[in-house]
Protein backbone atom coordinates (compact mmCIF):
# COMPACT_ATOMS: atom_id res chain seq x y z
CA UNK A 1 0.00 0.00 0.00
CA UNK A 2 1.28 3.29 -1.19
CA UNK A 3 2.60 5.58 1.96
CA UNK A 4 -0.11 8.24 2.41
CA UNK A 5 1.88 11.39 3.39
CA UNK A 6 -0.17 14.46 5.55
CA UNK A 7 1.22 17.84 5.11
CA UNK A 8 -0.55 19.69 8.36
CA UNK A 9 -1.05 23.65 8.00
CA UNK A 10 -2.77 25.45 10.58
CA UNK A 11 -3.12 28.82 8.91
CA UNK A 12 -4.86 32.22 10.83
CA UNK A 13 -5.39 34.82 8.34
CA UNK A 14 -2.98 33.78 6.11
CA UNK A 15 -4.93 34.48 2.81
CA UNK A 16 -2.06 36.19 1.78
CA UNK A 17 0.06 33.33 1.55
CA UNK A 18 -1.63 30.21 1.85
CA UNK A 19 -2.17 29.93 -1.85
CA UNK A 20 1.49 30.13 -2.83
CA UNK A 21 2.51 28.00 -0.31
CA UNK A 22 -0.43 25.44 -1.67
CA UNK A 23 1.18 25.89 -4.69
CA UNK A 24 4.75 25.00 -4.43
CA UNK A 25 4.13 22.15 -2.14
CA UNK A 26 1.85 20.46 -5.24
CA UNK A 27 4.95 21.24 -7.60
CA UNK A 28 7.44 19.46 -4.85
CA UNK A 29 4.59 16.40 -5.07
CA UNK A 30 4.69 16.43 -8.76
CA UNK A 31 8.31 17.13 -9.08
CA UNK A 32 9.28 14.54 -7.01
CA UNK A 33 6.57 12.49 -7.50
CA UNK A 34 5.44 11.99 -3.97
CA UNK A 35 1.80 11.56 -2.85
CA UNK A 36 2.17 14.82 -0.99
CA UNK A 37 -1.71 15.27 0.69
CA UNK A 38 -2.19 18.66 1.69
CA UNK A 39 -4.22 19.40 5.10
CA UNK A 40 -5.27 23.11 5.94
CA UNK A 41 -6.56 23.54 9.21
CA UNK A 42 -8.25 27.11 9.40
CA UNK A 43 -8.28 28.12 13.13
CA UNK A 44 -11.08 30.64 12.72
CA UNK A 45 -9.66 33.24 10.55
CA UNK A 46 -11.23 36.35 9.85
CA UNK A 47 -10.29 37.00 6.21
CA UNK A 48 -10.54 34.48 3.12
CA UNK A 49 -8.37 32.10 4.38
CA UNK A 50 -10.50 28.96 4.03
CA UNK A 51 -11.52 29.70 0.16
CA UNK A 52 -8.65 30.23 -0.57
CA UNK A 53 -6.90 27.22 0.28
CA UNK A 54 -9.97 25.25 -0.92
CA UNK A 55 -9.86 27.20 -4.51
CA UNK A 56 -6.01 26.21 -3.88
CA UNK A 57 -7.06 22.64 -4.23
CA UNK A 58 -5.81 22.18 -0.76
CA UNK A 59 -6.98 18.24 -0.29
CA UNK A 60 -8.64 18.90 3.17
CA UNK A 61 -9.32 22.23 4.45
CA UNK A 62 -10.64 21.70 8.07
CA UNK A 63 -12.53 24.41 9.65
CA UNK A 64 -12.86 26.10 13.73
CA UNK A 65 -15.12 28.07 14.23
CA UNK A 66 -13.41 29.68 16.76
CA UNK A 67 -9.85 30.47 17.18
CA UNK A 68 -8.27 27.79 19.37
CA UNK A 69 -4.42 28.39 18.64
CA UNK A 70 -1.75 26.57 16.54
CA UNK A 71 -1.51 23.71 19.36
CA UNK A 72 -5.25 23.12 18.67
CA UNK A 73 -5.25 23.41 15.46
CA UNK A 74 -2.29 21.17 14.64
CA UNK A 75 -3.83 18.63 17.08
CA UNK A 76 -6.84 19.00 14.72
CA UNK A 77 -4.92 18.40 11.73
CA UNK A 78 -2.81 15.57 13.26
CA UNK A 79 -5.91 13.47 14.93
CA UNK A 80 -7.64 13.76 11.27
CA UNK A 81 -4.60 12.72 9.72
CA UNK A 82 -3.96 9.64 12.30
CA UNK A 83 -7.92 8.65 11.95
CA UNK A 84 -7.34 8.49 8.12
CA UNK A 85 -4.39 6.49 8.33
CA UNK A 86 -1.51 8.30 6.68
CA UNK A 87 1.53 6.97 7.59
CA UNK A 88 4.19 10.52 7.60
CA UNK A 89 2.99 13.60 9.11
CA UNK A 90 4.49 16.87 8.30
CA UNK A 91 3.71 19.74 10.20
CA UNK A 92 4.38 23.41 8.79
CA UNK A 93 3.49 26.64 8.67
CA UNK A 94 0.96 28.14 6.22
CA UNK A 95 2.43 31.68 6.40
CA UNK A 96 5.76 30.86 3.74
CA UNK A 97 8.28 30.88 6.90
CA UNK A 98 8.96 27.11 5.50
CA UNK A 99 10.02 26.02 2.04
CA UNK A 100 7.75 23.10 0.92
CA UNK A 101 11.18 22.43 -1.36
CA UNK A 102 12.57 21.00 1.88
CA UNK A 103 10.13 18.48 2.38
CA UNK A 104 11.79 15.87 0.31
CA UNK A 105 15.22 16.58 2.58
CA UNK A 106 13.00 15.79 5.39
CA UNK A 107 11.14 12.51 3.77
CA UNK A 108 14.54 11.36 3.32
CA UNK A 109 15.80 12.11 6.84
CA UNK A 110 13.21 9.85 8.11
CA UNK A 111 13.81 6.95 6.68
CA UNK A 112 15.65 5.46 9.56
CA UNK A 113 14.53 7.60 12.48
CA UNK A 114 11.18 8.19 13.76
CA UNK A 115 10.94 12.25 14.28
CA UNK A 116 13.19 14.66 11.76
CA UNK A 117 13.35 18.72 13.27
CA UNK A 118 14.04 21.47 11.29
CA UNK A 119 16.21 23.91 12.40
CA UNK A 120 16.58 27.73 11.48
CA UNK A 121 20.01 28.78 10.35
CA UNK A 122 21.61 31.82 11.08
CA UNK A 123 21.54 32.19 7.42
CA UNK A 124 18.41 34.49 7.31
CA UNK A 125 17.12 37.18 9.58
CA UNK A 126 14.77 37.00 12.50
CA UNK A 127 13.86 39.52 14.84
CA UNK A 128 16.60 40.20 17.90
CA UNK A 129 13.62 39.31 20.53
CA UNK A 130 12.73 36.28 19.02
CA UNK A 131 16.33 35.39 18.65
CA UNK A 132 16.91 35.73 22.04
CA UNK A 133 13.63 34.07 23.39
CA UNK A 134 14.22 31.07 20.70
CA UNK A 135 18.04 30.52 22.33
CA UNK A 136 16.99 30.23 25.66
CA UNK A 137 13.87 28.02 25.24
CA UNK A 138 16.49 25.79 23.37
CA UNK A 139 18.87 26.23 26.01
CA UNK A 140 16.24 25.74 28.62
CA UNK A 141 14.96 22.22 27.11
CA UNK A 142 18.65 20.80 26.84
CA UNK A 143 18.68 21.74 30.68
CA UNK A 144 15.43 20.89 31.68
CA UNK A 145 14.84 17.67 29.76
CA UNK A 146 18.11 16.54 28.53
CA UNK A 147 17.23 17.18 25.02
CA UNK A 148 20.04 18.37 22.05
CA UNK A 149 17.50 19.58 19.86
CA UNK A 150 19.54 22.91 18.45
CA UNK A 151 16.05 24.91 17.32
CA UNK A 152 12.93 24.06 19.88
CA UNK A 153 10.74 26.26 18.68
CA UNK A 154 10.70 25.52 14.95
CA UNK A 155 7.21 24.54 13.66
CA UNK A 156 8.85 22.57 10.40
CA UNK A 157 9.05 19.20 11.35
CA UNK A 158 8.21 15.11 10.55
CA UNK A 159 7.45 12.29 12.23
CA UNK A 160 5.91 8.70 11.44
CA UNK A 161 2.13 7.90 12.13
CA UNK A 162 2.95 5.27 15.04
CA UNK A 163 5.16 7.48 17.25
CA UNK A 164 2.13 10.41 16.95
CA UNK A 165 0.21 8.78 20.36
CA UNK A 166 3.32 9.61 22.17
CA UNK A 167 3.76 12.22 20.72
CA UNK A 168 0.50 14.37 21.40
CA UNK A 169 0.56 17.12 23.10
CA UNK A 170 -1.42 19.22 25.34
CA UNK A 171 -0.90 22.59 24.70
CA UNK A 172 -3.13 24.81 22.79
CA UNK A 173 -0.87 27.72 21.36
CA UNK A 174 2.82 27.72 21.13
CA UNK A 175 4.44 25.44 23.52
CA UNK A 176 3.34 22.58 21.68
CA UNK A 177 6.86 22.41 20.01
CA UNK A 178 8.57 22.22 23.42
CA UNK A 179 5.78 20.02 24.20
CA UNK A 180 6.29 17.47 21.34
CA UNK A 181 9.94 18.00 22.03
CA UNK A 182 9.57 16.82 25.81
CA UNK A 183 7.35 13.54 24.77
CA UNK A 184 9.50 12.64 22.02
CA UNK A 185 11.88 10.71 25.01
CA UNK A 186 13.25 7.80 24.05
CA UNK A 187 12.69 8.00 19.92
CA UNK A 188 15.44 8.47 17.60
CA UNK A 189 15.62 11.20 15.75
CA UNK A 190 17.47 14.00 13.23
CA UNK A 191 18.06 17.26 12.52
CA UNK A 192 18.17 19.17 9.45
CA UNK A 193 18.82 22.85 8.45
CA UNK A 194 16.32 24.89 7.32
CA UNK A 195 15.74 28.87 5.67
CA UNK A 196 14.91 31.01 8.42
CA UNK A 197 12.28 33.48 7.01
CA UNK A 198 10.74 35.84 8.53
CA UNK A 199 7.80 37.78 7.12
CA UNK A 200 5.20 39.61 9.51
CA UNK A 201 7.67 40.62 12.66
CA UNK A 202 3.75 40.76 14.64
CA UNK A 203 2.76 37.34 14.40
CA UNK A 204 4.48 34.06 15.95
CA UNK A 205 5.52 33.53 19.12
CA UNK A 206 6.13 36.82 21.39
CA UNK A 207 7.86 37.21 24.95
CA UNK A 208 4.40 36.84 26.47
CA UNK A 209 4.19 33.31 24.21
CA UNK A 210 7.63 32.84 26.10
CA UNK A 211 6.94 32.80 29.58
CA UNK A 212 3.95 31.22 28.97
CA UNK A 213 6.23 27.98 27.16
CA UNK A 214 8.40 28.48 30.49
CA UNK A 215 5.54 28.18 33.09
CA UNK A 216 4.58 25.18 31.28
CA UNK A 217 7.77 23.81 30.80
CA UNK A 218 8.29 23.46 34.61
CA UNK A 219 4.96 21.75 34.51
CA UNK A 220 6.34 19.28 32.44
CA UNK A 221 9.13 18.77 34.46
CA UNK A 222 7.02 18.20 37.65
CA UNK A 223 5.38 16.03 36.07
CA UNK A 224 8.26 14.20 34.73
CA UNK A 225 9.75 13.64 37.86
CA UNK A 226 6.40 12.35 39.61
CA UNK A 227 6.71 9.83 36.52
CA UNK A 228 3.33 10.87 34.65
CA UNK A 229 5.48 12.02 31.03
CA UNK B 1 -13.20 45.74 66.71
CA UNK B 2 -13.14 49.42 65.48
CA UNK B 3 -16.62 50.52 64.40
CA UNK B 4 -16.17 52.23 61.57
CA UNK B 5 -14.80 48.51 60.03
CA UNK B 6 -17.63 47.60 61.12
CA UNK B 7 -19.96 49.87 59.23
CA UNK B 8 -17.91 49.49 56.45
CA UNK B 9 -18.56 45.92 56.75
CA UNK B 10 -22.31 46.35 56.74
CA UNK B 11 -22.46 48.41 54.14
CA UNK B 12 -19.87 46.53 51.61
CA UNK B 13 -22.44 43.37 52.17
CA UNK B 14 -25.55 45.50 51.82
CA UNK B 15 -24.21 46.78 48.31
CA UNK B 16 -23.00 43.36 47.76
CA UNK B 17 -26.26 41.62 48.87
CA UNK B 18 -28.25 44.13 46.39
CA UNK B 19 -25.82 43.02 43.31
CA UNK B 20 -26.55 39.57 43.90
CA UNK B 21 -30.35 39.94 43.91
CA UNK B 22 -29.73 42.24 40.88
CA UNK B 23 -28.20 39.44 39.09
CA UNK B 24 -30.96 36.96 40.48
CA UNK B 25 -33.91 39.60 38.48
CA UNK B 26 -32.01 39.40 35.60
CA UNK B 27 -31.00 35.80 35.32
CA UNK B 28 -27.62 36.15 35.10
CA UNK B 29 -27.29 34.29 38.93
CA UNK B 30 -29.78 30.97 39.68
CA UNK B 31 -31.35 31.08 42.89
CA UNK B 32 -28.61 28.42 44.19
CA UNK B 33 -25.88 31.13 43.25
CA UNK B 34 -28.82 33.58 45.58
CA UNK B 35 -28.71 31.44 48.13
CA UNK B 36 -25.00 30.88 48.65
CA UNK B 37 -23.95 34.74 48.32
CA UNK B 38 -26.87 36.03 49.94
CA UNK B 39 -26.18 33.63 52.88
CA UNK B 40 -22.37 34.57 52.71
CA UNK B 41 -23.00 38.43 52.59
CA UNK B 42 -25.63 37.75 55.41
CA UNK B 43 -22.87 36.20 57.43
CA UNK B 44 -20.29 39.36 57.28
CA UNK B 45 -23.21 41.71 58.37
CA UNK B 46 -23.68 39.16 61.25
CA UNK B 47 -20.56 39.13 61.93
CA UNK B 48 -19.67 42.95 61.42
CA UNK B 49 -22.58 43.76 63.76
CA UNK B 50 -21.23 41.00 66.77
CA UNK B 51 -17.68 40.28 65.61
CA UNK B 52 -17.15 38.89 69.61
CA UNK B 53 -18.15 35.38 67.70
CA UNK B 54 -15.09 35.00 65.66
CA UNK B 55 -12.88 36.66 69.04
CA UNK B 56 -13.64 33.43 70.59
CA UNK B 57 -12.75 31.16 67.56
CA UNK B 58 -10.09 32.96 66.90
CA UNK B 59 -8.38 32.77 70.45
CA UNK B 60 -8.81 29.65 70.28
CA UNK B 61 -6.50 29.28 66.99
CA UNK B 62 -4.26 31.80 68.49
CA UNK B 63 -5.15 34.51 66.19
CA UNK B 64 -4.84 37.72 68.24
CA UNK B 65 -6.27 40.17 66.33
CA UNK B 66 -10.37 39.87 64.56
CA UNK B 67 -8.87 41.77 61.66
CA UNK B 68 -6.71 39.53 61.17
CA UNK B 69 -8.98 36.35 61.56
CA UNK B 70 -11.42 37.64 59.12
CA UNK B 71 -8.50 38.30 56.47
CA UNK B 72 -6.95 34.86 57.32
CA UNK B 73 -10.50 33.34 56.50
CA UNK B 74 -11.26 35.73 53.64
CA UNK B 75 -8.03 34.69 52.02
CA UNK B 76 -8.68 30.80 52.62
CA UNK B 77 -11.87 31.79 50.86
CA UNK B 78 -9.98 33.35 47.81
CA UNK B 79 -7.89 31.10 47.01
CA UNK B 80 -10.92 28.14 47.35
CA UNK B 81 -12.61 30.34 45.24
CA UNK B 82 -10.03 30.54 42.67
CA UNK B 83 -9.40 26.88 42.63
CA UNK B 84 -13.04 26.14 41.92
CA UNK B 85 -12.75 28.45 39.02
CA UNK B 86 -9.41 27.70 37.35
CA UNK B 87 -10.93 23.89 37.29
CA UNK B 88 -14.12 25.08 35.61
CA UNK B 89 -12.51 27.11 33.20
CA UNK B 90 -10.68 24.41 32.32
CA UNK B 91 -13.36 22.45 31.96
CA UNK B 92 -15.50 24.41 29.85
CA UNK B 93 -12.34 24.83 27.69
CA UNK B 94 -11.93 21.59 26.80
CA UNK B 95 -15.55 21.06 25.80
CA UNK B 96 -15.22 24.03 23.91
CA UNK B 97 -12.35 22.62 21.86
CA UNK B 98 -13.84 19.32 21.50
CA UNK B 99 -17.39 20.84 19.98
CA UNK B 100 -15.37 23.33 18.00
CA UNK B 101 -13.09 19.80 16.69
CA UNK B 102 -16.39 17.96 16.08
CA UNK B 103 -17.73 20.69 13.71
CA UNK B 104 -14.48 21.12 11.76
CA UNK B 105 -14.57 17.22 10.89
CA UNK B 106 -18.11 17.22 10.87
CA UNK B 107 -18.15 19.41 7.83
CA UNK B 108 -15.43 17.55 6.07
CA UNK B 109 -17.63 14.48 6.15
CA UNK B 110 -20.51 16.55 4.69
CA UNK B 111 -18.00 17.32 1.64
CA UNK B 112 -17.04 13.90 1.45
CA UNK B 113 -20.55 12.22 1.06
CA UNK B 114 -21.35 14.99 -1.20
CA UNK B 115 -18.32 13.33 -3.57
Amino acid sequence: MAKKIAVIMPAWNEEKHISEVIKRIKHVSLKNKLDLEIIVIDDGSADNTSKIAKESKADVVLRHIINLGKGNAARTGCDFAYKEKYNIFILMDSDGQHEPEDIPRFLEALKNTDIVYGYRTSEGKSPFLMSVGNWGLTWLVRIMFGAKIRDTQSGFRTFRRNVYKQLRWESKLYGMETEMIVNAKGLKYKEIPIKTIYLDNYKGTTPIHGIKILIQMIKWKAIQLLGGK
Amino acid sequence: MVLGIQILGILFALAMFYLTFHGFKRNQTSKQGLALWGGIWLIVIILSIFPQIISGVGGKLSVTGTIDFLTLIGFAFFLVLMFYLHQKVNKTENKLEKLVRTIAYKEVDKKEKKK
